[in-house]
C-alpha cells in the first residue's frame, strides 16, 4: 500500500439536493497516468476540486502521502505538491509568458520584502537560478519563442500549454490536468500528448480528466469511469470500453 | 543583470532636479504650500495604488492616514518626543492596525470589502469625535501641532517652520516613497501582487497564499498612508476627524485613476496634474471651479481609460498610424 500516492475513500459531495459525487473510492500509484472519464456532469471536475482543496467534501477522506488533506486550503495543498490546471483557460492574461511561469515557480523563490526592495545579492542569485529553471520549462513546453508575449495574445493551443508550464514550474509531485486537450486541433492534441508523456517520464504522477477517448486510450494505463457521481468501472482503457455499462453511459440507455 | 534605465526614469529624475532648484526662482509661500500638499497627496496616492494593485479598493485608506496623523501628533505633543521618532512610529502603528483589519476584512471581496472598510472608517471617525475627548480633542481635533525641527549641536539646526524648508523635507520623503514603490513594482513581490489581482484561483493553485500577500500589500500601503498622515499633521498644524473621513478618500481615488492605475508613476502624475490644475488654474472660475474640474476628470476617464500615463504610448501609436497612411 505504500506505493499509493493518493487515496480517495468514500468521497461524497452534495450541492443542496444534488449528489455530485457519491461514495467514490480510488487510489493513484506513484508514477502512473490515471484517467478520469465519464459523460458531462458525471462529477469529474468536482472530484478535482475536492482533491485540489477548492471544495470541502461532504463526507469521505482524501489521503496524500499518509496525510489527510481534505480540510486543507488550496494553497497549502499546492505547497504539498498537488498542482492543478483548469478546464477553462486560466492565465495571468496581462503578464508575459515568462512572468506567468515565474509566478508558478514562486514557491521555491522564498521572497523577502527587503531582498526585493534593495535587490540584495542572495535575492539576485536565487532569481538567476530560477530563471534558468524557467527557461528549461518553457523550452520543454515549446514556448521558448514567446517569452515576452502577453499571455492573453497567445493562440488557444499555446495558452493551454502555458497553463501546463505554470503548473510544472510549481514543481508538482501529483499533477491534475483538467481537460488539457479541450478545444485543440489535431496537431495541437498530438503535441500536448507528447508533452504529457514526457512529463510522466520525468517521474511525475498525473491524474487526467479528458473527453477525448482516443487520447485517453493512448496515454493512460488505467482509467476510472464516472457516471452520475458514481464509479461504474475501473481498469485498462481497452477493458473498460468493452463494459456494456460504460457504453451505455456514453451512448445513452435503451429505454 | 543590469537593467537599462527607462526614459520615464530619466524624465522623472530631471523633474526632481528641476524642482530641487525651484526656490531659486520664486519665494512665494503659497506656491510651496501647494507643492507640499501635492507631495503629501502623492505619498497617499502611491499608498492607495498599492492596495488597488492587489485588486481591492480600501475606503478606509484615509483612516489609516488619520491614524498616522493622530499618533504622530500625540507623540510629539504629549510625550514631547521629536518628529523623527514619531513619524516612523506612526507608520508602524498604521501598518500594524491594517494587518489586523486586513486579516478580518480581506477574506471578503469586492463590494463586501468596500462595505467593511467603509464601516471601519466611520467607526474610527466616531471614536475620534466622541470618545476620550481629552486625548483626541473631539470634533475640533488637535491644534497647534508643532513643525518638526532638526539640530545637531554645534553643527547645524533646521526648523522646518517655513514652507520652503518643509518643501525639501517632503521632497525627500516623496523620493523615498517612489523609490520603494518602484522597487516593489519591479521585483518578484510586485509580480505576485499583480498575479493575485489577475487570477486569484490560479495563484492559489500554484501554492500562493493569496490572503497572506494581500495582507502584506495592504500593510505596506497603509504604512505609507500613515507617513502621509504624519506629514500632513505637522505641515498643516491642525487635524480634525473630518479630515480623514470617508469623503477624503474620493479625491485621491480620482488622482490614481486619472494618472493611471497599476503603474508607479501614474498616481504621481495624476496627483500633480489634478492638484496643480485645481489650485493654480481653476481658482479663477469661482463657483464653476468644481464643475469644470469634474468635467475634466470625466473626459480623461472617457478618452484615456488607462490614464495620463498612457499618453506617450498613445501618441506614438497615433503617429505610427498616421505615417503608415501616407
Amino acid at each position: 500500500m505504500s506505493m499509493n500516492l493518493l487515496e480517495v475513500a468514500h468521497l461524497t459531495k452534495r450541492f443542496g439536493g444534488i449528489l455530485a459525487v457519491n461514495d467514490l473510492n480510488f487510489s493513484i500509484t506513484k508514477g502512473e497516468i490515471l484517467g478520469l472519464i465519464g459523460p458531462n456532469g458525471a462529477g469529474k471536475t468536482t472530484v478535482f476540486n475536492m482533491i485540489a482543496g477548492m471544495f470541502r467534501p461532504t463526507s469521505g477522506e482524501i489521503t496524500y502521502m499518509g496525510e489527510k488533506i481534505h480540510r486543507f486550503k488550496t494553497s497549502r495543498i499546492a505547497q504539498l505538491g498537488i498542482i492543478r490546471t483548469f478546464q477553462l483557460t486560466n492565465l495571468f492574461g496581462d503578464m508575459t509568458v515568462k512572468q506567468n511561469v515565474i509566478v508558478g515557480s514562486h514557491q521555491n523563490l522564498g521572497i523577502s520584502i527587503w531582498g526585493s526592495i534593495f535587490n540584495t545579492s542572495p535575492t539576485r542569485s536565487k532569481e538567476g537560478r530560477i530563471d534558468k529553471e524557467i527557461d528549461s520549462i518553457l523550452t520543454f513546453m515549446g514556448l521558448s519563442d514567446y517569452y515576452d508575449m502577453l499571455a492573453k495574445n497567445l493562440t488557444h493551443g499555446l495558452q493551454r500549454r502555458l497553463a501546463v508550464a505554470i503548473a510544472l514550474a510549481a514543481e508538482p509531485i501529483l499533477l491534475l490536468l483538467d481537460e488539457p486537450l479541450q478545444g485543440m486541433n489535431h496537431q495541437e492534441v498530438k503535441e500536448m500528448l507528447d508533452c504529457i508523456t514526457a512529463i510522466k517520464q520525468q517521474g511525475k504522477t498525473i491524474l487526467l480528466v479528458e473527453h477525448n477517448m482516443k487520447a485517453v486510450t493512448s496515454i493512460c494505463e488505467k482509467v476510472i469511469v464516472l457516471n452520475f457521481g458514481e464509479k461504474i468501472d475501473e481498469g485498462s482503457p481497452q477493458k473498460v470500453m468493452q463494459n456494456p455499462k460504460v457504453i451505455e453511459a456514453y451512448l445513452g440507455g435503451e429505454e | 543583470m543590469i537593467k537599462k534605465p527607462k526614459i520615464i526614469d530619466i524624465v522623472y529624475w530631471a523633474i526632481f532636479i528641476g524642482l530641487f532648484f525651484l526656490p531659486l526662482f520664486t519665494k512665494e509661500s503659497y506656491i510651496f504650500h501647494i507643492f507640499c500638499l501635492i507631495g503629501i497627496n502623492i505619498i497617499f496616492a502611491c499608498s492607495l495604488n498599492t492596495i488597488l494593485n492587489i485588486g481591492e479598493l480600501n475606503l478606509a485608506q484615509t483612516t489609516f492616514m488619520g491614524i498616522g496623523a493622530y499618533i504622530s501628533a500625540l507623540i510629539v505633543m504629549r510625550l514631547a518626543l521629536p518628529f523623527w521618532i514619531a513619524m516612523p512610529i506612526a507608520m508602524m502603528v498604521s501598518a500594524t492596525i491594517s494587518l489586523a483589519i486586513g486579516f478580518l476584512t480581506l477574506r471578503f471581496k469586492g463590494a463586501y470589502f468596500l462595505l467593511f472598510t467603509f464601516l471601519f472608517a466611520e467607526l474610527v471617525r466616531v471614536l475620534l469625535s466622541n470618545f476620550w475627548i481629552g486625548l483626541f480633542g473631539g470634533v475640533p481635533g488637535l491644534t497647534n501641532i508643532p513643525r518638526p525641527s532638526m539640530s545637531i549641536p554645534g553643527l547645524f539646526s533646521i526648523k522646518f517652520s517655513s514652507n520652503i524648508e518643509f518643501y525639501y523635507l517632503i521632497m525627500i520623503l516623496v523620493l523615498v516613497t517612489i523609490f520603494v514603490m518602484r522597487r516593489i513594482d519591479m521585483s518578484r513581490l510586485g509580480l505576485l501582487f499583480k498575479a493575485i489581482s489577475q487570477s486569484e484561483s490560479l495563484a492559489e493553485s500554484t501554492g500562493l497564499s493569496a490572503m497572506k500577500f494581500k495582507i502584506l500589500g495592504c500593510a505596506i500601503g497603509c504604512g505609507f498612508a500613515g507617513l502621509a498622515g504624519s506629514l500632513y499633521a505637522h505641515f498643516v498644524g491642525i487635524i480634525t476627524p473630518h479630515d480623514f473621513s470617508i469623503h477624503a478618500v474620493l479625491a485621491p481615488v480620482a488622482y490614481v485613476v486619472v494618472g493611471g492605475m497599476g503603474s508607479v508613476y501614474g498616481p504621481v502624475l495624476g496627483t500633480t496634474f489634478l492638484m496643480a490644475l485645481s489650485h493654480f488654474y481653476l481658482r479663477q472660475f469661482g463657483l464653476y471651479e468644481l464643475l469644470i474640474y469634474g468635467v475634466i476628470i470625466i473626459m480623461i476617464i472617457r478618452f484615456m481609460p488607462e490614464g495620463l500615463i498612457s499618453i506617450p504610448r498613445n501618441v506614438s501609436h497615433w503617429y505610427g498610424r498616421l505615417s503608415k497612411k501616407e
